[in-house]
């Protein structure tokens, strides 16, 4: 779906952090919305931990760099790093240009499922979007 | 009633230390340990950082350093390589991102805390103006240069204040894209960033200057705001992670695997004159680091060419987008250059990346 011109598909599960995630089965694929790319600008650098690590629901799992501002990437669900996408660290525009296809950022074997329960399906998120957008023009109003 | 926010003011601190600080109050900010923080920081020895992501063999003259007691050090915000001598100003705001008046949109939040500092130098007599993304600019000519990070829910957003500005210094221990130009283009270069003393005429006393800048974030926030130390929380994991910001691991060990080139220079001959581009390239994302543009042309506004090098820094290095970019770029902005037109802006860009691909 589109929301406030920003894609949504509608399979994903989602975050307030502007995480995606596409379960499939035990694995999960992550990354950041159309929405969250466009909060942050043009990626200039996307690092991540490496295969084999487990990591925590809200912990750190790496780092993306826009104009000069490093943000955290912070995993929505639990589980162990199967892959990190090499193509969107060697080319960090693709989480910009194609952030729901070639410019995913980690595979994950999901550990927890319960905590996808607490994330948003597309209606959900769509709706947090809209929220957000509705505060960005009240922002605007005010500076 | 207005919030009450600590203001915290270190003085003078090593590289090392002020880097390790910056992570500690922000990991105390995010636990809500403590409150929202407007924090003064000074450099001593002086010292060469680079960001977040930088390898710091690409970014800094290590001998140089070494011979001269620079002090090298990586920010845990983004950006460039900078160097910080004694007698400059450091700020930073530590605040969390749902506080009332902090902007969700990173450009919006750039443009908020470039206007607080800006109320700070206009308190001192100094008319500054935002220059987007991330500067702050007195006539064209960048004064501060800003970056941040965040952990969590906390935001950390720093700035720099040039006071009196060692240029030539900074030129030796950096690396810039202007090493192997000639005199009058270093010239051209100091023309770029200015200082308090240029602009006042004087070095106001520094504690006048933290006042200023104070009081100018207290009115754009709408704040109180406290003088308080460290916390003890913060001074022991300063302790326990001091170590690790003095470490070879952290200074050196992290690089991203895909960094920028050398150097490279092109010139290409209009009918207006001469231009001359120096510039560095990431060839794996395809895009400029960095660019320096002169030659004997004039161009009007004067400053149209320093903004054309900020519009074009991390841009895409593709000719399709330069072309889009920079002929966008002169009709917004009528700039006039007798002789060149846009095109001719165009064709130096692309010849020296063309040769920069070429080299790599």
């Amino acid at each position: 779906m589109q929301v406030e011109g920003y894609n949504i598909p509608e399979d994903f599960f989602y975050d307030t952090n502007n995480y995606w995630i596409k379960v499939n089965n035990d694995e999960a694929i992550i990354g950041i919305s159309a929405y969250g790319q466009s909060t942050i600008g043009d990626v200039l650098y996307v690092d991540t931990i490496d295969k084999g690590n487990y990591i925590k629901k809200l912990e750190d799992a790496g780092s993306v760099e826009a104009g000069k501002w490093v943000g955290r990437i912070i995993v929505p669900i639990s589980g162990t790093i199967l892959e990190k996408n090499g193509a969107v660290i060697k080319e960090p525009g693709l989480l910009n240009s194609d952030p729901y296809g070639k410019g995913w950022i980690l595979r994950l074997q999901i550990n927890e499922k319960n905590e996808l329960n607490e994330l948003m399906d597309a209606k959900a998120y769509a709706k947090w979007v809209q929220e957000q957008v509705a505060k960005e023009q009240e922002d605007e109003m005010l500076i | 009633m207005k919030k009450t926010w600590r203001l915290l003011d270190t003085g003078a601190l090593s590289a090392a230390e002020n880097m390790t600080l910056e992570k500690v109050i922000l990991e105390a900010r995010s636990r809500d340990i403590i409150p929202d923080t407007l924090h003064f920081l000074q450099f001593s020895p002086h010292s060469a950082l680079v960001g977040y992501h930088q390898a710091v063999e690409l970014e800094v003259e290590t001998e140089y350093c070494r011979a001269h007691g620079i002090e090298i050090n990586r920010r845990i915000s983004g950006g460039g390589n900078l160097y910080m001598d004694e007698g400059q100003l450091g700020w930073e705001i530590f605040t969390i991102k749902d506080a009332p008046g902090i902007p969700a949109r990173l450009e919006d939040f750039y443009r908020l805390m470039c206007e607080s500092a800006m109320a700070g130098l206009k308190r001192l007599g100094v008319k500054a103006s935002y220059r987007p993304a991330n500067d702050i600019e007195v006539e064209g000519r960048k004064i501060s240069g800003t970056g941040g990070t965040g952990k969590g829910n906390a935001l950390l957003y720093h700035g720099t204040i040039l006071t009196d500005f060692d240029v030539d210094t900074m030129i030796a221990c950096l690396k810039l894209p202007l090493k192997k130009l000639e005199n009058h283009q270093i010239k051209s270069f100091k023309e770029r960033v200015t200082c308090l003393k240029e602009v006042l005429g004087y070095v106001p006393p520094i504690n006048k200057i933290k006042d200023a800048m104070a009081e100018g974030f207290a009115e754009v926030f709408g704040i109180n705001l406290e003088p308080a130390g460290l916390s003890e929380w913060e001074k022991n994991l300063l302790n326990q992670e001091l170590p690790y910001f003095q470490s070879d691991e952290w200074i050196y060990g992290r690089r991203s695997q895909y960094q920028a080139s050398d150097l490279v220079e092109a010139d290409y001959k209009s009918s207006g004159g001469l231009i001359r581009v120096a510039l560095r390239l990431d060839k794996t994302r395809q895009r400029i680091k960095a660019v320096f543009i002169t030659g004997d042309f004039f161009a009007y506004p004067e400053r149209s060419i320093l903004d054309l090098e900020a519009v074009l820094k991390n841009h895409s290095s593709r000719e399709t987008d330069i072309y889009a970019t920079v002929t966008k770029f002169f009709n917004d902005h009528n700039i006039e250059v007798p002789g060149c037109r846009s095109e001719d802006f165009c064709y130096a860009l692309v010849i020296a990346i063309e040769k920069a691909v070429q080299v790599l």
